[in-house]
């Protein structure tokens, strides 16, 4: 019972705790972390890499990192600030590499492609036909316009207006001061509206 | 406020919109408005992007045997890549002492008498220079020091010209 109770407050707790119990081999300790930030670090690569396979490994990647080099983890930081800045380092990776192998239009244009027929192929019932159709279309059009910017752009518009995360800790991640951040999400705004100038 | 200046609070700060002075601007400005619009709506549509996110359902499990597998590579590749080394390393040696073989035995022939007797090498003499292949060659004479013994190296087998300087 004690344990349990232990376990509870454990599981309970902020990040710090979490990663204190994983630190002492507490294996749910580690398994509820990663619980806690899968969705949204899935979400952050899909959006960076335009790729979900890929962001769900890239994903998967970061929590093995994490899981191996948790001893580094620093505890001035936020747990969310070193998972998202590891995050973007594979995704930095991730970008360079298909810059290097010039593949990324090829593959944008196939992925497009398929993803344009999956979406006519599968309407949502849930709503009526004409709605669904310009939501889903409008939303692909936005993904694929924060897809265009420019990738220093495209992590701070991510993290800050899909992501929701305060200016500090967006300059934590990117490494770069808050001034910064705010002038590329600016930037990044001014784009994306001449770019979605039909549909907002 | 100008233009400028209101396009950057509008992107920066979402509480910043009720700043008096922007809410000012924007009543006279309609461009100004028009971006106000725009960037609220986008905004809106940004969010969409999250909660239309999924994770795979066994998304949790995964990382546990991504891990032991990642630690199985580890496991596999380090003792295979420090024998890898060993390997290698051992055959650059051999192969270095056998290319740098110098005739240090010959050398010693050349200067004492006693060492043609005890050498297991044998070297026929010629009053010319003659070539022979190998690290034995048939005796057919024993050598009269002093005489010359040059050796050369060629990449894959060794010549003995042998001199005789004594007359």
């Amino acid at each position: 019972m004690e344990n349990a109770l232990c376990l509870s407050d454990i599981l309970a707790g902020g990040d710090h705790t979490l990663v204190a119990a994983y630190l002492k081999g507490n294996q749910v300790a580690f398994q509820t972390l990663v619980e806690r930030y899968q969705r949204r670090l899935i979400n952050y690569i899909n959006l960076s890499v335009h790729d979900y396979e890929l962001a769900v490994d890239l994903a998967q990647e970061t929590f093995i990192r994490v899981y191996r080099h948790a001893e580094s983890y620093e505890a001035r930081y936020n747990f969310s600030t070193w998972l998202y800045r590891i995050a973007t380092n594979l995704i930095i990776d991730e970008i360079r590499r298909r810059k290097r192998r010039n593949r990324f239009l090829f593959e944008n244009f196939f992925f497009l492609l398929s993803r344009k027929e999956l979406s006519n192929s599968l309407p949502d019932e849930s709503r009526s036909p004409e709605k669904t159709y310009g939501r889903k279309e409008k939303l692909e059009r936005i993904q694929n316009a924060i897809d265009s910017l420019p990738p220093k752009y495209r992590l701070a518009f991510v993290l800050k207006e899909i992501q929701d995360l305060p200016y500090e800790e967006i300059s934590d991640i990117l490494n770069i001061s808050p001034g910064t951040v705010k002038s590329r999400i600016h930037r990044a705004k001014m784009l994306l509206r001449e770019k979605l100038s039909g549909i907002l | 406020m100008n233009c400028k200046e209101a396009s950057r609070q509008l992107t920066r700060h979402e509480a910043g919109r009720h700043d008096p002075d922007l809410v000012a601007h924007l009543q006279k400005c309609a461009k100004c408005r028009a971006l106000s619009e725009d960037l609220t709506k986008l905004s809106e549509w940004a969010r969409q992007l999250f909660e239309g996110s999924e994770t795979p359902p066994d998304f949790s499990h995964r990382v546990p045997r991504g891990v032991r597998h990642a630690s199985a590579r580890g496991f596999f590749w380090k003792p295979a890549l420090a024998v890898t080394c060993l390997v290698v390393g051992c055959s650059l040696a051999l192969f270095w002492t056998f290319m740098s073989f110098t005739p240090s035995e010959l050398q010693v022939a050349d200067s004492d008498p006693s060492y043609a007797e005890e050498s297991p090498t044998t070297i026929v003499i010629d009053s010319e220079p003659r070539q022979g292949t190998g690290d034995t060659l048939e005796m057919e004479e024993v050598p009269e020091f002093p005489s010359r013994i040059e050796f050369r190296e060629s990449k894959w087998h060794r010549d003995f010209y042998i001199r005789n300087v004594s007359h």
